[in-house]
């Protein structure tokens, strides 16, 4: 039927026979019709959802890497320059993977929202501490896998509730 | 007839009783193509024209003119972008647009005796 320029839509009203319902008057088998139509119609796929929860999760792991990586180059010059130039195009081209998919899954965008908030305070809050403890001591590798993951939970947890999401 | 009438007929006088599930059904909505349009866009946040336009199986026109309807009802926000040098056009339902589904599913819900 696809391609059709019948406009079948409606603002007509159908003659209902014996009763048995019209458009402006659904009968009951026509209503559970409908809602059974309603709960089976989907634009969203799970290749975009993924699409989307990976740029999302890639976003927190790229967030939490810098952090670790800029604390382990502070100060070495053009290492820095580099860093960030990198972290720039990466995070410019993590936002740009989802422009390629065809639906944007239910709350996604309120997931990414809602985790970027502590991402971003974790990332301040974990450079602050970094640069507080590493003025006496060298802050060991552990603790800077320990800071870049904490820093990276809150968009990664949104990624995986945004691929989970269409999978229920 | 009024209460009084009726009393002094003798009937009891008929009591107007909520409003049938139907007349809450919203005209805009419960037109098979845009119902199918808002039941689609209902599952995301946004969609591609296209897409919607495979989903509801009907023509680019069709469509167009549909959305142009639910939009036009404040229901449906329509976008206009670019992916690389390709244009393209997302629709997504307004919050008003997603109270009112909600409210034409629960009154098809009511009719259907679920």
């Amino acid at each position: 039927m696809r391609g059709s320029d019948h406009d079948d839509t409606t603002d007509r009203t159908e003659t209902g026979r014996d009763g048995v319902g019209t458009m402006t008057h659904p009968s009951p088998e026509e209503a559970r019709r409908q809602l059974q139509a309603a709960s089976n119609a989907s634009v969203g796929s799970p290749r975009d959802a993924t699409v989307h929860g990976l740029a999302t999760a890639g976003l927190g792991v790229l967030v939490g890497a810098y952090v670790a990586v800029s604390e382990v180059i502070d100060g070495r010059g053009p290492w820095d320059h580099l860093a960030l130039a990198g972290y720039a195009v990466l995070l410019v081209a993590l936002c740009l993977v989802p422009r390629g998919t065809r639906s944007r899954p239910r709350h996604t965008r309120t997931a990414v929202r809602r985790a970027s908030v502590p991402t971003v305070l974790l990332a301040f809050a974990a450079i602050f501490v970094m640069n507080a403890w590493g003025h006496t001591v060298p802050v060991a590798p552990g603790y800077l896998v320990l800071a870049a993951s904490v820093v990276a939970a809150p968009l990664v947890a949104a990624g995986a509730t945004i691929v989970r999401g269409t999978r229920r | 007839m009024s209460a009084a009438d009726a009393a002094a007929a003798g009937s009891a006088p008929r009591r107007v009783t909520a409003v049938h599930a139907r007349h809450r059904l919203d005209e805009v909505i419960h037109a098979p193509v845009r119902f199918s349009i808002t039941a689609a866009l209902a599952s995301v946040d946004e969609a591609e024209f296209a897409t919607v336009r495979d989903a509801v199986e009907v023509s680019d026109s069709v469509l167009s003119k549909q959305v142009s309807t639910l939009e036009a009802a404040g229901y449906v926000k329509v976008r206009k972008g670019y992916v690389g040098k390709r244009p393209r056009t997302w629709l997504s339902l307004t919050r008003s647009g997603r109270t009112a589904y909600e409210h034409h599913l629960a009154a098809l819900r009511e009719i259907a005796g679920a």
